[in-house]
């Protein structure tokens, strides 16, 4: 077996190849650590493939798919759409990606489809850089299609930049046309993330729901369910550590209204608003066949399900009083309390994750898997 | 520089030896092991273990701690916070006290391992210079209460681990090739742009003598993670920031400056349950024989790196923490759920466990043996 090696020294770069290892044809070890009943655990993964996971990428291509369309009119000029139109197409598309941000497996991760979808918060200013390079006089002879430029300049951060910054967006300008290329991006990443799910001879779908010996990606249906799970508390931790926690700053004085997410369009709470629906449902399911299923199966810890519903039902209705645009509540005198509990109650709700639904789901998830370094 | 004299718990410096009276037992029992940690009340500490697992020493952490350098000339550890960190400080692992506290310069973190010089007189830290985006190694006075020297570049992004090469005078830095920021630190700004390496650094003037790369197409993969063998071998450990839909190797080998970083091979369904992460490499004392655990998977792999042949594995939930025992193909794992297992392989043999603990502990990433 030969692998290449790569040795780049200060004076250039050069290739060398060697034998590379032999290995015993087997492991040692024991089987896969799926714990509890393998029965439920498919049970669960498929009602939230079906209820959750699918609903949640048909909608993200319905709605990027009408906001190629509406900016590709607008962009012609043809009057069948005014630029609000145009904004309100962008804010669906971006509330139905909220509600699919979480599911950081699958085909969404694949090609990267996640980042490129919503690259934030991205390295200072690299979204203006991004399109002031895409729109620069001489771009036009180096044009590269946008799915092969910066990750900057495919998804939701670059299209909001389009759509609210000013200059304004008007029809037949280059400005414009990069939208249509841009939108076009976002509606070909989202059809491709629910083909992958939905379609093809070996739809993920499948996969998902077909755990077991000989399918490589899930040994054992626990494998999904650690998915879903890890989707949950991820989602959770992102909210806190990259949409609210950095602009509320520890006090009024340090509050960094900058560093809220998507501050053009004013949706960075529906974002947070948004993905924590999404998460509740995850862990509900369309029909209480969710994550709570498995938690009610449990009798280890008979309170968790009740307090998980509780959890999720006063985190949702603090991120609703929140009466102010998040970089204005942040130093509001009035809001900011409401900012700061709603900041308490997610790290509350990933903390009762990864402490007790974890160990509930009979999950191997711990100190070290589930937040390293 | 205030010096805390606080002399914390149990046992400490009387009873090191403790356990089976046997040669193999001695040699396992008579190390000393450092870890971070995380205590059954919440709080952080840095952890002093017995060869046998027993708890010796704990010393209280402003947060949560990573990973510990250790003096090769005084038994004197610095355990570095969690990246990005403010702070690194300075134990006595003799009698477990805090002598100094290290604060992070203006405008720097570290980022969670350090390494010594031969002669213990300088300290070196992987530091991050957030503003420009760019990776340094910090310079440290041992001798004068860890006064900062200077700096030296790691020449590249995210530097996390660091190790010193047989020469003494070439530190070799994990390059991560993550951008990051301390406002939202576990956000990776640049993974469209990731450029892994381990670079090898002249600690007298910083020059470039070697860096080498992960081979084409795995420039996604983190290298995150170092041991250094006996024989002057290094290891790498990676972690996949991206998935690909590929299985990509996780941990690679280098036989120092000047050679090349070649990808171990091993067994696909093993790989698979490694789930893209590596957090921690260790060799054994004899230089030989190599792990690598991954917590996510609750897995640690073992290699013979004098055939490159791929050996075994071990089943550990949330393992991460991995230190070589005291006999050769030995090795002791930690987990963050308090378990403590010593392993033993050989190239010919099936790897042979005993659970040394069940602590009411969660043991961080990494385990340091004092030597």
């Amino acid at each position: 077996m030969l692998s290449s090696i790569r040795s780049r020294r200060p004076g250039g770069t050069h290739v060398l190849l060697c034998t590379g290892a032999l290995w015993l044809a087997g492991t040692l070890g024991g089987p896969a650590q799926a714990q509890g009943t393998g029965d439920a655990y498919a049970q669960v993964n498929a009602a939230l493939v079906t209820g959750h996971v699918v609903p949640a990428y048909t909608a993200l291509n319905a709605a990027t798919d009408a906001l190629a369309g509406v900016t590709h009119s607008y962009c012609a000029g043809d009057g069948s759409y005014s630029l609000d139109r145009v904004r309100t197409a962008f804010r669906d598309a971006s509330r139905a990606w909220m509600g699919a941000e979480h599911l950081g497996f699958g085909p969404a991760e694949f090609s990267m489809r996640n980042l490129r979808m919503n690259f934030w918060p991205q390295a200072r200013g690299k979204v203006h850089d991004a399109i002031a390079a895409a729109l620069a006089p001489d771009a036009e002879a180096e044009a590269k299609p946008v799915d092969q430029r910066s990750f900057a300049l495919q998804g939701l951060p670059a299209m909001e930049y389009l759509v609210f910054a000013s200059p304004q967006l008007a029809a037949g300008t280059p400005r414009c046309d990069l939208a249509v290329a841009v939108s076009t991006n976002m509606q070909v990443i989202a059809a491709d993330i629910l083909a992958e799910w939905t379609g093809g001879d070996t739809p993920y779908s499948r996969t998902a729901t077909s755990a077991g010996p000989g399918n490589a990606a899930y040994p054992a249906a626990a494998d999904v369910t650690l998915d879903l799970f890890r989707s949950l508390h991820d989602g959770l931790q992102r909210i806190s550590a990259l949409k609210l926690d950095p602009a509320l700053g520890k006090n009024a004085a340090s509050a960094r209204a900058a560093l809220a997410e998507a501050t053009l369009g004013g949706n960075g709470l529906d974002n947070i608003r948004q993905n924590l629906a999404a998460l509740e449902m995850l862990y509900l399911g369309r029909n209480d066949d969710g994550l709570t299923q498995l938690v009610r199966m449990n009798t280890d810890d008979p309170k968790l399900d009740a307090l998980m519903r509780k959890a999720f039902q006063q985190t949702r209705a603090t991120a609703d009083s929140v009466m102010l645009a998040l970089p204005l509540a942040v130093s509001d005198p009035a809001e900011r309390p409401k900012l700061e509990k709603l900041s308490t109650q997610i790290r509350a709700l990933r903390q009762i994750s990864a402490e007790r639904l974890a160990p509930a789901l009979k999950l191997s998830v711990g100190f070290n898997s589930l937040d390293g370094d | 520089m205030a010096v805390d004299r606080r002399l914390v718990l149990a046992g400490l410096g009387a009873s090191a030896l403790i356990g089976p009276g046997s040669a193999g037992a001695t040699a396992r029992t008579a190390r000393i092991y450092l870890t971070a940690s995380r205590l059954p009340d919440g709080r952080y500490h840095l952890v002093m273990l017995n060869g046998d697992g027993r708890r010796r020493a704990q010393i209280p952490l402003p947060s949560r701690g990573h990973a510990a350098a250790v003096s090769p000339v005084d038994r004197t550890a610095v355990v570095f916070a969690r990246r990005p960190g403010a702070y690194g400080l300075v134990a006595d692992t003799r009698d477990g006290t805090i002598v100094h506290r290290i604060s992070a310069a203006g405008g720097r973190h570290f980022y969670g391992h350090g390494v010594f010089s031969k002669d213990g007189a300088r300290l070196y830290a992987t530091e991050n210079d957030f503003e420009a985006g760019r990776g340094v190694i910090g310079i440290y006075d041992a001798r004068d209460s860890y006064r900062r020297l200077g700096e030296l570049p790691s020449h590249g992004v995210g530097p996390h681990d660091i190790s010193l090469a047989d020469d003494g005078e070439t530190l070799i830095v994990a390059n991560g090739g993550i951008k990051t920021h301390p406002d939202a630190p576990r956000v990776k700004l640049n993974l469209d742009s990731m450029q892994p390496s381990l670079a090898f650094v002249r600690r007298s003037d910083g020059e470039l003598v070697d860096e080498q790369m992960l081979p084409d197409g795995l420039d996604h993969l983190s290298i995150r993670h170092l041991a250094r063998g006996a024989n002057g071998h290094i290891a790498a450990g990676c972690q996949a920031q991206i998935t690909t839909g590929r299985l990509d190797p996780l941990v690679a080998l280098s036989p120092g400056a000047g050679s090349g970083l070649s990808v171990l091979e091993m067994p696909e369904h093993t790989l698979r349950r490694m789930k893209g992460y590596c957090g921690s490499v260790a060799f054994d004392v004899s230089g030989r024989f190599l792990a690598a655990t991954s917590p996510r998977g609750g897995i640690a792999v073992f290699w013979d790196t004098l055939t490159e042949r791929y050996l075994s594995d071990v089943r550990l939930a949330d393992c991460c923490g991995v230190a070589p025992a005291g006999d050769p193909g030995s090795f002791l794992l930690t987990a963050g759920n308090g378990h403590i297992m010593h392993v033993a392989v050989g190239p010919d043999t099936l790897p042979r466990t005993s659970m040394l603990r069940m602590a009411d502990a969660n043991w961080d990433n990494h385990l340091t043996a004092v030597l």
